[in-house]
């Protein structure tokens, strides 16, 4: 939407220039774990970000279900954060931030839809069909959340790496930014955060 | 157990390794562990993992877990009572991809209006500022067709419209309500529409979205609505065009706007009403073909349209095509060049008498007087007659049923008394509107001109038809013995047979009341009307059609044909748009379907404005329903009771008041609860009331059926995992949940609360230790109210098979005997199948695998039905297809799945050919065919999905028809499909996997998660098709012990399981292999009378199956022969 000849250029997209220096301000010294108590307004706005990006994800078509991935997390950071103030890491960091988002937000769901399959809802779901389709069922996600949970208490960098890949859906080269590494490293530590979620999924 | 500290240890000499070739790396490890055997084992193993593709992690959790993006539950709760202090939001009446509609009430301007509220997804993504500048431009838009836009905003993060409230139908509900519109009518709403985006495309706004859905019928008027909304669409997509098919109802879209053309113009919305226009005519969507050529081009089936709208005028038809022509440029230039076109073809000479036929009710234009004729029930018939060459034609009027010729008395030879003017009859007649009389001085010329001679039947019947009426009404007098008689008779102008006849009484000499003719009047207009819904000062309507109407909707409800009472009422609404009764009492029949609720809550706010026209209970009924409406389920509650009370033998206050508390979530504090929290109302009591009104009204359960029955069995909470949902009321929040109890002293079901999270961590205290009691004694009331439903209608066989399905589901065997007092008792063909199709599964479920005489039986009766049933209604093509495979009649069964729907959702979309090839390929792989034949039809399969569906649902085509099969008839079976599975995360595709590669490990692991996953799930209730192939590929690595121990459970449990474990092919299929595979593994550990046991029960089911099934029935029989040895 950036090139949209209708645009009103005196109409500035941005949030107040207020709330986006906090943002930049936050993304620079914080660890962007930390965001979500930080900027808690941002934080609300990635999980929003999140659900939109789900919510397309649901709907992409068959062909190329990625087309979409980062495209708008990048339209949420033009958004929210002063590009005038902005440097060239700061993206990064709002890419990570976006992916705890993310994965707050399929973990609530997950933990909803969990509930509603166990018989809370109106319709009830057998357990059989849930057999069938159990490595799409919430559950799965929750298991898989908690072996990342883990993790973190092992490793937090690599917890943090599945975190970005896995739940946020970022490129090596943008975990590598995000973390300060290099892309090889990146790549070294995926292997081993999933050799390592495997065995302890398998427990 | 990891532990940060060996982690810390291994990641070094890890990370070392890694840098090495792997030769080095053994002696590297041996080196760095020096002597730590287990360090250095666990080193190997995670290097041997590492660089292993993980199919489950490597793909991103938002795709594989992608449909946890269906949101939108979660924000109406969110939306706060006031938008912007101004807005007070009253109850939700619609919600779509992009918005949830609310009423509302405007406190500053004190009037009620419609809000739309952006989904906050939808809205996150784009502008507000830029956005309200396109809505300003649309704001702008003001027209007699157009619903404007009053306001619009941001409040506590959502973005808003403000539109009037319309008190309405949209166009989508009258389809789907009424189907196809007569002629006249889709031209006046197609012409609404057309008037509405002229004046927006002369601003230079196209609407984009023209649908059924966004336009409203209120009464006469015709309204488009979401201009300027439809705008959001393109903001939001920005780009990506795919995302317009998906967020909006692409059946609607131009191909131009389906391809992504940046530059959508007037020919786009022209191309939209073109298929609204055809839908209005037809009643069929205008269906489409999507090319998979690179750019999707995207047109409406031509071939089909044309077929479709052959039976209308060929002029018509021409306006249709020309509308939807895949090309732009030879669409119509202008709306106004469409309606033009439109209202010539249809014999309307300008658009704006279309809009005259209802905008002034004085005018009667021909086409007013057909309209008018098309209301009543008997219909009028129309045709249209070209007249001159200018290619105008009129529409003239063969035979209205309206109009009436009322023939002067006759007095035969001994009356000596006239009755004199004022005509009191004729003055009778025209207390109703709706129908007309045909003018007095204009009916004395006709007869005078035909001179003095008596009138007879076929005289009357020419009379009324020279002057156009389809009725004619003759009038005796006959004197008799000092009283005079009044003979009034009314006749069918076009068979000249009578409808209806009335005689009055009345003394010689006196004064002849004019109640007296009213009653005669109304008894042959209204004949078909019971007296008192005619009489008394609540009838309602003035309009005798629309009383006639309402009358036929009373009748239906009465007999529970909710269906036609709906139809009824709503034509009776339409004709008399001032009739509250009918609105009343449509609103009533909608809840009862359980419709939505915006489907009766607009009627309820219309028959408000008048409820002194309803009859005092019917006042009371509305309260309760107005009450339910607005969402207060508590004063809902409280007026259906009262009402029940004070109307004992009211089955709509009983039925209400029980509703309303089963349909109550709210949780409210309480600190003798053990949560400290309990259900405002009483579950229990709700079940009574429920209960007590189908005593009052048994005929209930006759027409609700099987259907009803099962309703039931869910409403009592059966089974153990139903869970009773709720929600704190304000000011506390949040859900709860609660399994049911057995509350003791009170004898009762009883539903303790707890907070939804601790079901979330499985807190013990969630399940209540009464849980099994409390299932069983609500299976124990529903197997009472089956053996009530019995009582009263004992020669029904639907009863009969509630009380067997009552008794199955408590356990008892007896269930089988039951079910065949139920096959004795059947009718009809349909009767006999499904009590038959239960008795076969019935004696399968506790037959298997002890009592082979109850199978043979068993196939004895599915041979009998499927010789009965050779060419079944396509919703019994699945019982019967169970009842082949169960008899190995696998051929069969296939055949049956292809010509009914066993396939849900995608039997719209596909082909006749995708079905078959897919139902076979579901059977055989169930039923473990040869690989051969599976592998042909895999391949069929797939080209035929290939070809047939549109791209988008291509890939879940296969997932699901494919998929299913090549995991279920692993591994005699090995799809390269699985491959394909196991990278999207299937866990068994995995385990099948690593089975083919010989990977014992991992396999293991992986069936380890499955069994994992299961945990929560009772033996009975998983499913054989996922258990067999785990059992399969546990055999095949040698450990028979490890595969029994898979299957007995869920075997040993099938008596316990529901009858649809058996009910559908593939069910009936896996437990078949099941039982031949549990066979097999007894004879591997030795266990050769285990073995003979099953064999032999397969044996009985199967003797007479398919020749290429027959190697294996000789080879059960042989088993089976050792139990006999």
């Amino acid at each position: 939407m950036t090139a949209d000849p209708d645009m009103d250029d005196s109409a500035p997209e941005l949030a107040p220039p207020t709330a986006a220096d906090e943002t930049v301000l936050a993304l620079r010294t914080r660890a962007a774990d930390g965001l979500d108590r930080v900027v808690p307004a941002m934080y609300e706005e990635m999980r929003r970000v999140a659900s939109l990006y789900l919510r397309r994800t649901r709907y992409a078509s068959a062909a190329d279900p990625t087309l979409a991935t980062t495209a708008l997390i990048n339209e949420a950071y033009l958004r929210l954060v002063d590009q005038s103030q902005a440097k060239w890491n700061d993206r990064a960091h709002f890419l990570a931030l976006a992916a705890v988002a993310m994965r707050h937000v399929l973990i609530d769901r997950a933990r909803a839809r969990a509930r509603i399959k166990r018989g809370g809802g109106i319709s009830d779901v057998t357990f059989s069909e849930q057999a069938l389709a159990h490595t799409r069922a919430p559950e799965r996600l929750l298991e898989i959340n908690d072996a990342l949970d883990r993790l973190a208490l092992i490793d937090a960098r690599l917890a943090r790496v599945v975190e970005y890949r896995f739940f946020g859906g970022l490129s090596e080269e943008e975990i590598a930014e995000a973390l300060a590494v290099t892309v090889r490293t990146v790549q070294r530590d995926w292997q081993k955060a999933r050799t390592l979620l495997r065995t302890m999924l398998a427990d | 157990m990891l532990t940060p500290e060996r982690w810390q240890r291994i990641e070094p000499i890890l990370d070392a390794a890694l840098d090495l070739s792997s030769e080095e790396r053994t002696a590297f490890i041996a080196a760095q562990c020096a002597g730590d055997d287990a360090l250095a084992a666990d080193v190997a193993a995670l290097i041997d993992g590492m660089e292993r593709p993980d199919p489950e992690l490597d793909v991103s959790a938002a795709n594989r877990w992608s449909e946890l993006g269906d949101t939108g539950e979660q924000e109406a709760h969110r939306l706060p009572a006031r938008l912007s202090g101004r807005y007070r939001i009253e109850s939700e009446i619609g919600r779509g991809g992009m918005a949830i509609v609310y009423r509302a009430f405007d406190e500053r301007v004190q009037r009620e209006v419609a809000i739309k509220v952006l989904r906050t997804d939808v809205a996150a993504a784009i502008s507000s500022e830029r956005f309200s500048a396109e809505v300003r431009v649309t704001a702008k838009l003001r027209h007699a067709n157009v619903v404007s836009l009053f306001d619009s905003g941001e409040s506590d993060g959502f973005t808003y419209f403000v539109m009037p409230y319309i008190v309405g139908e949209t166009l989508r509900e009258r389809l789907t309500l009424q189907g196809a519109q007569s002629v006249p009518e889709a031209v006046r709403i197609t012409g609404g529409i057309l008037a509405a985006l002229e004046h927006a495309h002369a601003a230079g706004i196209v609407h984009r979205d023209v649908k059924p859905s966004n336009v409203m019928i209120a009464g006469e008027d015709v309204l488009l609505a979401d201009f300027g909304i439809a705008r959001v669409r393109d903001v939001v997509d920005g780009e990506r065009t795919e995302t317009g098919i998906v967020m909006g109802t692409p059946q609607y879209m131009s191909p131009e706007q389906a391809a992504g053309a940046s530059d959508i113009g007037v020919a786009s919305d022209i191309y939209s009403v073109g298929c609204v226009l055809y839908e209005l005519l037809t009643g069929e969507r205008a269906r489409r073909i999507v090319s998979r050529t690179p750019v999707s081009v995207t047109t409406v089936d031509a071939t089909e349209q044309r077929a479709r709208l052959a039976g209308l005028p060929p002029a018509l038809s021409a306006v249709v095509e020309r509308a939807l022509a895949a090309d732009p440029a030879r669409r119509f230039p202008s709306a106004l060049a469409f309606s033009a076109a439109l209202a010539r073809a249809a014999d309307v000479s300008t658009p704006a008498s279309i809009t005259a036929l209802g905008a002034a009710p004085g005018t009667r234009t021909p086409w007013a007087l057909v309209a008018a004729g098309m209301l009543l029930s008997a219909g009028a018939a129309y045709r249209l007659i070209p007249s001159g060459a200018d290619g105008a034609a009129t529409a003239a009027v063969v035979s209205d049923t309206t109009l009436i010729e009322l023939l002067p008395y006759e007095y035969d030879a001994s009356t000596r008394i006239r009755l004199g003017k004022p005509d009191q009859l004729r003055s009778a007649f025209g207390r109703w509107t709706g129908i007309r009389l045909v003018d007095a001085a204009r009916s004395d010329e006709i007869i005078a001109a035909r001179g003095a001679t008596a009138i007879s039947t076929t005289d009357a019947a020419a009379i009324a038809r020279s002057v156009g009426a389809g009725r004619f009404v003759r009038r005796e007098v006959a004197e008799r013995g000092g009283m005079v008689s009044v003979e009034a008779r009314l006749y069918a102008t076009g068979t000249a047979e009578p409808l209806a006849s009335a005689t009055i009484r009345l003394g010689v000499g006196a004064e002849v009341p004019d109640s007296a003719f009213i009653e005669l009047a109304d008894q042959i207009l209204l004949h078909d009307v019971p007296r008192v819904l005619r009489t008394g000062p609540h009838v309602g309507s003035s309009s005798a059609p629309a009383l006639r109407t309402f009358a036929r909707g009373m009748a239906a409800k009465d007999a529970w044909d909710l269906a036609a009472a709906d139809s009824a009422f709503s034509r009776a609404a339409s004709i008399d748009s001032t009739f509250a009764r009918a609105e009343l009492w449509l609103a009533q029949v909608r809840v009862w379907q359980q419709r939505p609720t915006e489907s009766w809550t607009y009627l309820i706010t219309r028959a408000q404005t008048d409820t002194l026209a309803l009859p005092p209970p019917e006042r009371r009924v509305l309260a309760a329903l107005g009450a339910a409406g607005r969402g207060d389920a508590q004063r809902a509650c409280a007026l259906w009771q009262q009402l029940a009370r004070d109307q004992v033998r009211d089955f709509a206050a009983w039925y209400g008041a029980g509703l309303c508390e089963l349909a109550d979530m709210t949780v409210v504090r309480d600190p003798r609860s053990p949560s400290r929290w309990r259900f405002r109302s009483s579950y229990a009591h709700g079940v009574r009331s429920m209960l007590r009104a189908f005593e009052i009204l048994p005929v209930v359960h006759r027409e609700f059926r099987a259907q009803w029955f099962s309703n039931l069995a869910a409403l009592l909470k059966t089974a153990p995992t139903q869970l009773r949902p709720g929600r704190a009321a304000l000011p506390d929040s949040g859900l709860f949940a609660a399994y049911p109890s057995w509350d003791v002293r009170g004898d009762s079901i009883l539903f303790i609360p707890w907070r939804v999270r601790d079901f979330e961590r499985a807190a013990p205290w969630t399940v209540p230790a009464s849980l099994q009691m409390a299932v069983r004694r609500q299976r124990e009331v529903l197997l009472n109210t089956a053996t009530g439903w019995r009582s009263a209608f004992p020669r029904s066989a639907d009863a009969m098979l509630a009380v067997a399905v009552a008794l199955d589901k408590l356990g008892d065997a007896s269930a089988v005997d039951s079910v065949d007092v139920a096959r004795g008792l059947s009718t009809t063909a349909d009767e006999r199948l499904r009590t038959g199709a239960a008795a076969v599964w019935l004696r399968v479920k506790f037959g298997v695998p002890d009592d082979p005489g109850q199978l043979t039986s068993a196939r004895l009766l599915a041979d009998s039905l499927l010789r009965r049933n050779t060419a079944p209604l396509r919703e019994l093509a699945d019982p019967l297809a169970s009842l082949a495979t169960l008899t190995g009649r696998i051929s069969l069964a296939s055949s049956l799945l292809g010509s009914g729907s066993s396939l849900g959702e995608l039997s719209a979309l596909t082909s006749r050919p995708l079905l078959m090839a897919a139902a076979s390929l579901q059977v055989l792989a169930a039923v473990g065919a040869p690989a051969d034949s599976l592998s042909r039809l895999e391949r069929a399969t797939a080209s035929v999905i290939e070809r047939n569906l549109p791209p988008e649902s291509q890939l879940g085509a296969r997932g699901r028809l494919l998929g299913r099969a090549a995991m279920m008839a692993f591994p005699s079976f090995r799809s390269e499909l699985l491959t394909e599975l196991a990278a999207s995360g299937d866990l068994l595709a995995m385990a099948e996997v690593a089975a083919a590669h010989g990977d014992t490990t991992v396999m293991r692991a992986h069936l380890a998660s499955l069994q994992q996953s299961r945990r929560l799930a009772r033996p009975e209730e998983i499913r054989l098709e996922t258990l067999l192939p785990e059992a399969d590929m546990l055999a095949a690595i040698g450990d028979p012990r490890a595969a029994i121990a898979r299957l007995d459970p869920t075997l040993g449990a099938l008596a316990a399981a529901d009858v649809e474990v058996i009910a559908s092919a593939v069910g009936a299929g896996t437990l078949v292999r099941a039982m031949a595979r549990r066979a097999e593994l007894a004879l591997a550990v030795g266990d050769g009378a285990g073995a003979a046991r099953w064999a032999a029960a397969l044996h009985a089911l199967w003797s007479g199956a398919d020749p290429p099934y027959q190697p294996l029935v000789r080879r059960m029989d042989a088993l089976s022969g050792t139990r006999r040895r």
